[in-house]
């Protein structure tokens, strides 16, 4: 039996993953966490062999930062990462902290079920991109790596100078990028760019 | 005999000549010393007020610029150093960040000015205090632009981080409705098969069908929860059970939903810390409900750190996101580890 836990703060999506991996037999559910600040230290205490993470969950950490701090301590346990948020660094910071799966809710073509069982078999499953969304007119796979860089910082607060400052590079350049990205997405200025993006939930502000 | 006139005539004009250019010459020579007309006119041109009193403090030299200012602030004329620090003295200390370790005034007029003041001993004997007052109302006006710049950017960015933590609960109860719409066209898909199996007799799709709504029912999890149960507050307290630690909260924690989410949030980060560095078993909570606040102490029975809390991951977003509603949130080690909130009613 898979000893796993499950850390997800809905309980809805908690009980139906919990129900989901019961009714096959093979997976054994150790506990389930609402807070993923708590999952490294629960797999200190217990024997875990697979974690069902989400990625935003009650607490401070959010679900990839506790995949980093798991996988220092238990490289043997498997972590699936499951979200429903488009975030454009999400794939990314999940491989480089380690995750062995990751599975978007509502969206990846694989059942759940699918992708865990391949994990437990030693597959690593990742969608090959994030998935795209609209933001204004444009698609967000028609954004550069640095515009999105830039539209990252600016999301985080920081001023023009400031971004040109944290990239090396002049204040025109970031406006040009600025100007571009605008002209890209039809909105009229940086707010509604701003708020768009924010509610497609594009890019997310780490606290 | 030829005329001596010319000849004097010509004697005359080159000592009168002579004598001109010697005149000129002592003239420049005069100039180019330095007296006290010549220092009291350099003084005027520097762009400090300054005076220096001698060692009975009585003013011994002192520029336009000092006296003008003088005169116009006290109504009278400076005539010694004791004069020049009541006057001083009557006025409100200032600071300015980018000078913050020297005396800056403002005069009534708007005149910001710093002060120094030095002492000085000339051959060893002559002892002088000179004063300077450096203009830095300019200075001053930067300052206070770019402390409102500041202000502006700081607000801009905790909107932005409200916007943020605003859209990402939206997107979790979007993401809430998708499940529960899901569920609920399992749940239609899979009453109208059984109504079907059952008007055909055939049982083994009634078995099928019962099956399959059995599987949407056991979906929905154990459905224990109680008309008064607090979710939040029941997922809290079982995450801590599974890490070993029990809760205990003396109080109510108040319904207003970002009081009560601050509060659970300062709860979990308490939690986390107790359980990964103080190796608690227990956690207390107290809830006091005063006229104008609320007072929350959160300790452990965990280990007693031995130096002082650098707040870091957990705790400082906690303190971040306090001083963004405005939330006090301290943190004590001694003599136990308290973690201590204040929210204005």
């Amino acid at each position: 039996m898979v000893k796993t836990l499950i850390v997800e703060d809905q309980r809805i999506t908690r009980d139906y993953i919990r129900g989901m991996l019961e009714e096959t037999g093979r997976y054994e559910i150790v506990d389930c966490l609402s807070d993923a600040s708590l999952a490294a230290p629960k797999c200190d205490k217990d024997e875990i062999d697979l974690v069902v993470m989400d990625v935003y969950t009650s607490g401070s950490k959010d679900g990839i930062d506790a995949t980093e701090e798991i996988k220092a301590k238990h490289p043997n346990i498997k972590v699936v990462i499951v979200t429903s948020m488009v975030e454009v660094g999400y794939l990314d910071r999940a491989k480089k902290a380690g995750a062995n799966s990751f599975w978007y809710k509502n969206i990846s073509k694989e059942n759940l079920l699918g992708v865990i069982d391949a994990t437990m078999s030693g597959k690593s499953i990742f969608p090959e991109k994030t998935p795209p969304v609209m933001i204004g007119e444009a698609s967000s796979e028609d954004f550069t790596k640095t515009e999105i860089k830039i539209l990252r910082l600016i999301i985080e607060g920081l001023e023009y100078d400031e971004i040109a400052d944290r990239l090396n590079c002049s204040l025109n350049t970031v406006k040009t990028h600025v100007t571009h990205i605008l002209a890209k997405t039809g909105h009229g200025n940086r707010t509604k760019l701003v708020i768009d993006i924010m509610n497609k939930n594009f890019i997310i502000a780490k606290n | 005999m030829p005329s001596r006139g010319p000849y004097i005539l010509a004697l005359i004009i080159i000592a009168t000549f002579s004598i001109l250019v010697v005149l000129l010459h002592v003239f420049v020579i005069e100039k180019k010393r330095i007296g006290k007309h010549s220092i009291r006119e350099s003084i005027n041109h520097l762009p400090v007020a300054l005076a220096v009193f001698d060692r009975n403090g009585l003013v011994k030299l002192s520029s336009n610029a000092m006296n003008e200012y003088f005169r116009e602030y006290t109504k009278v004329d400076l005539q010694n150093h004791e004069q020049l620090i009541a006057a001083i003295e009557t006025l409100e200390p200032q600071t300015l960040k980018s000078i913050s370790d020297v005396r800056v005034y403002l005069l009534p007029n708007g005149v910001y000015f710093m002060y120094q003041e030095n002492k000085i001993t000339i051959n060893e004997i002559d002892k002088y205090t000179e004063c300077i007052f450096f203009d830095v109302t300019e200075l001053h006006k930067q300052e206070m632009e770019l402390q409102e710049q500041s202000s502006e950017i700081m607000k801009r960015r905790e909107s932005l981080q409200e916007l943020s933590d605003n859209l990402l609960e939206l997107g979790k109860e979007r993401e809430i409705l998708t499940a529960k719409t899901n569920i609920h066209n399992q749940m239609g898909s899979a009453l109208i098969s059984a109504r079907q199996a059952l008007t055909s007799d055939d049982e083994k799709l009634i078995d099928e069908a019962l099956a399959n709504l059995d599987k949407i029912v056991t979906s929905l999890g154990s459905g224990e929860v109680k008309p008064d149960m607090d979710i939040e507050i029941d997922d809290l307290m079982h995450d801590a059970s599974s890490l070993g630690v029990s809760i205990s909260i003396d109080g109510t924690i108040p319904d207003e939903r970002d009081v009560k989410s601050f509060i659970l949030l300062a709860i979990r980060t308490a939690l986390t810390n107790a359980v990964q560095h103080g190796h608690a078993t227990s956690l207390d909570v107290k809830v006091y409900s005063l006229d104008d606040r609320y007072v929350i102490n959160i300790t452990n029975n965990g280990e007693t750190p031995t130096e002082d809390i650098v707040p870091r991951g957990g705790l400082k977003n906690l303190i971040r996101q306090g001083d963004r509603r405005g939330y006090k949130v301290s943190i004590s080690s001694k003599p136990r580890l308290e973690l201590q909130l204040i929210i204005k009613k």
